[in-house]
């Protein structure tokens, strides 16, 4: 293929041979753009998923329930990562205060740093920094010198009060879980 | 830019080393398989890292995961598509580039080493790879090696 009469200097052959040098780069380019551009999306792909959306789910009945008297129960969801699906897996746990027809759920979750909150008697205690708060939840002296740490009062969330269609007579309380991001004065779901 | 990664790494005549190296007798068509078989074995390394990356091969994790791969992944399809028609691929390529071999005679003295080179970067990538295709490829290996 090398014609006698040009040189490697001259122009036609050179011309000819950075067209083909270019060609070759650029196919060379093509390809790996192909291969390249969707193996760039499928190492980004986890980043695209978004978290689970959480539904109401039934916690407890309301016969289960005494006035006044914090319930303690736990939130039980079907949770999928990727290809492993967890179909009664324990999201979350949270208290549940009847008064009269109506409940109010509060998150167990310390609005301060996090750990399980416990209910001793007349009122709600966090073991790990003094977070003290009434039976509705709200933010409370812990007294003996201490300060209560909890940027704010403890989470509620969103119940609605059901007819139990196993039995006429009862109701199920559902509630809607979510977990909020830890030492903030404002409620903040945590993606 | 250009000037100062070569000036560094030597990457350019690398580069011209592979692309404007002077074929004895002037380039043939039928001299591509080798580079096609490297081309399409890059190929299957990369998705196959791709894959690797997202496969779980446990007893109740492997169909769910390569169903995730295959339908619920961005671009998993292609990417598992490519490795898939990729290893198929390297079958074919594997054997005309041994025949392209055979026949210039480029296993011949002084050439041996390089095709023992050959005959053992094919079982290297059966090790690494698995399935029906790694059989059949695994068998055209040890028939050939009996029959040198």
């Amino acid at each position: 293929m090398h014609p006698s009469n040009q040189t490697p200097t001259s122009p036609e052959y050179s011309g000819r041979r950075n067209f083909l040098k270019w060609m070759t780069h650029g196919l060379g380019a093509a390809f790996a753009a192909t291969l390249g551009v969707p193996a760039t999306l499928y190492l980004l792909d986890p980043r695209n998923r978004s978290a689970l959306v959480g539904d109401f789910k039934p916690v407890a009945k309301l016969s289960e329930l005494k006035d006044g008297v914090p319930f303690e129960a736990v939130v039980r969801e079907i949770r999928r990562d990727a290809w492993t699906l967890y179909p009664n897996d324990i999201v979350g746990r949270v208290w549940m205060i009847r008064h009269g027809d109506d409940v109010k759920v509060l998150s167990t979750t310390c609005p301060h740093l996090g750990c399980a909150v416990n209910f001793e008697g007349d009122k709600f205690v966090c073991p790990c920094h003094n977070g003290t708060y009434t039976t509705d939840g709200v933010r409370t002296d812990p007294g003996a010198g201490r300060t209560n740490p909890a940027p704010r009062d403890m989470d509620t969330l969103e119940c609605r009060i059901e007819a139990d269609p196993e039995n006429p007579k009862d109701k199920l309380v559902f509630v809607h879980y979510q977990a909020f991001k830890p030492n903030e004065p404002t409620k903040e779901v945590r993606a | 830019m250009r000037n100062w990664i070569n000036d560094r790494t030597g990457l350019g005549g690398v580069i011209d080393a592979m692309l404007l190296e002077e074929i004895p007798g002037g380039a043939k068509w039928r001299y591509v398989w080798g580079s096609a078989l490297s081309i399409v074995f890059a190929i299957q390394f990369v998705t196959g890292v791709l894959l690797m990356l997202s496969y779980s091969p446990g007893d109740t994790t492997a169909w769910g995961s390569v169903y995730f791969i295959q339908y619920q992944m961005d671009f998993g399809w292609l990417i598992r598509g490519l490795h898939h028609f990729g290893s198929q691929t390297m079958v074919v390529l594997l054997g005309v580039h041994m025949l392209q071999v055979v026949i210039a005679g480029a296993h011949l003295k002084p050439r041996e080493v390089n095709w023992w080179l050959g005959l053992g970067r094919t079982s290297r990538a059966d090790c690494l790879m698995s399935g029906r295709s790694s059989k059949r490829r695994s068998w055209a290996v040890r028939s050939m090696a009996i029959k040198r």
